[in-house]
């Protein structure tokens, strides 16, 4: 009763990941890594078996989250990458102030508006995607997004 | 190495044309004979790393009309080792005599002018003489000053060695290259000449928001239908998506713009509704791989 449901119910358990989920790729990175991030990604998703064009896309995918992170999660994140069966997961942590609500990106933006593009495409190009506070709940974002290999 | 845009060359210009890729050479090859068959100049296109069928294809291609032209005699695409190195040798003196002949057949046959632009990948090979080049180079800078006719020679950056290119560049008059907007090793935006736009290839993110936007207001304060080239772009972020959303939507009365794109690229304007946007084609392109 006094716990926060509200919050709890927002986070992104580990095990929300399939059991035989295999961790690809681990970095931290701030805007300096950002280029170099797009290259790690794509090279351990193709090493995984993605076909390059679903590459392309988890390479955007990681890339958009990343900013996003360096942008408004405080200038740094962490990027975990998964493979499990023809599927990769994408997760991006930051410790920033959390994504507020109405910026989730579930409406398409109107072509004038600024911003919130990024995280409505990142929504539109991967099959599901998972918005939760940051580890230990209070602060930060952490954002799961699953690419499969077939569209 | 500050250059001159192609549309400015004159008559008594010897220009060094340097470029990056297949793209630009083309897209500056073309721009010089649209200006030249426009001044009602003859013109020769000397050829070698692309076949003469492939460049009248590749100009056409580009929407010059040379067909006409090319029936007429006002238009010749022919082989560059056979201009400058017939039976294999290069030989200066010749060579300037052949040019002394083709401006005096031009000024007889009613042209205003002639315009000549060279490939010099001929050069790369073991012909016979070929150490006088830059000597060459330099004599017909001042032959070429004062007379009716323009050249332009083609140096590929990507075959000639650093010290070739300084000293061809030295030995023209001039140095004509794309107008570039931003160049390092992920990513070029150069100015498009025919059509009119900008062509981006590469890797392109926030950081370059500027040039981006700096490129396709230029464009369209020089054309009112402009060509955006994204066809070998192979990274495109949100915001520089924004920056052609943007574009698009500041396009006023008769302004258009068309937006060929592959891929991810494809994927995310279409996905941000650029193609429904007033004044806007999108067209898909497919790499050959």
């Amino acid at each position: 009763m006094t716990a926060e449901p509200h919050r709890q119910s927002q986070q992104a358990p580990p095990d929300s990941l399939p059991v035989d989920a295999v961790l690809l790729l681990e970095l931290a990175f701030t805007e300096f890594e950002l280029v170099g991030l797009r290259s790690a990604v794509a090279a351990h998703a193709s090493e995984a078996g993605m076909p390059a064009d679903r590459v392309d896309t988890l390479v955007f995918v990681a890339y958009e989250l990343a900013t996003n992170a360096v942008r408004h999660g405080g200038g740094s994140g962490r990027l975990q990458l998964w493979a499990a069966a023809d599927v990769v997961y994408c997760r991006i942590s930051d410790d920033g102030p959390g994504i507020p609500a109405g910026v989730e990106g579930k409406v398409r933006p109107e072509p004038g508006s600024p911003g919130s593009r990024g995280l409505w495409l990142v929504r539109t190009f991967a099959e599901s995607m998972h918005i939760a506070a940051g580890y230990g709940g209070s602060a930060g974002a952490t954002v799961t997004a699953m690419i499969p290999f077939q569209r | 190495m500050g250059g001159t845009s192609v549309e400015d060359l004159k008559p008594g210009d010897h220009a060094c044309l340097t470029f990056s890729d297949h793209d630009e050479r083309l897209d500056i090859v073309a721009a010089f004979v649209r200006d030249g068959l426009g001044l009602g100049q003859k013109v020769l296109c000397l050829t070698e790393s692309v076949s003469e069928a492939a460049l009248a294809e590749e100009l056409a291609g580009r929407g010059l009309g040379i067909a006409t032209a090319a029936r007429s005699g006002q238009l010749a695409v022919g082989p560059s080792g056979l201009f400058f190195a017939p039976q294999g040798s290069f030989d200066p003196a010749a060579t300037i005599g052949r040019w002394q002949d083709q401006i005096d057949q031009a000024n007889r046959e009613g042209y205003s002018g002639l315009r000549v632009t060279g490939d010099m990948c001929w050069a790369l090979r073991p012909v016979n003489g070929v150490a006088e080049l830059m000597a060459y180079e330099s004599r017909l800078t001042r032959m070429l000053a004062g007379q009716n006719a323009t050249a332009a020679c083609q140096y590929d950056r990507q075959c000639f060695d650093t010290l070739t290119l300084a000293t061809a560049a030295d030995s023209h008059g001039m140095n004509v290259t794309a107008v570039t907007y931003h160049h390092d090793a992920l990513l070029r935006i150069c100015r498009q000449h025919v059509p009119t736009g900008v062509r981006v290839a590469g890797e392109i993110d926030y950081r370059t928001i500027e040039p981006l936007t700096r490129a396709l207001s230029e464009a369209l304060a020089l054309d009112d239908h402009i060509d955006v080239n994204l066809v070998h772009l192979r990274f495109m972020d949100t915001a520089t998506a924004g920056v052609i959303v943007q574009t698009a939507l500041g396009l006023t009365g008769g302004q258009r713009m068309n937006v060929r794109c592959a891929g991810m690229p494809w994927e995310i304007l279409a996905a941000l509704g650029l193609g429904e946007l007033t004044g806007v084609t999108m067209t898909a392109v497919r790499h050959d791989g």
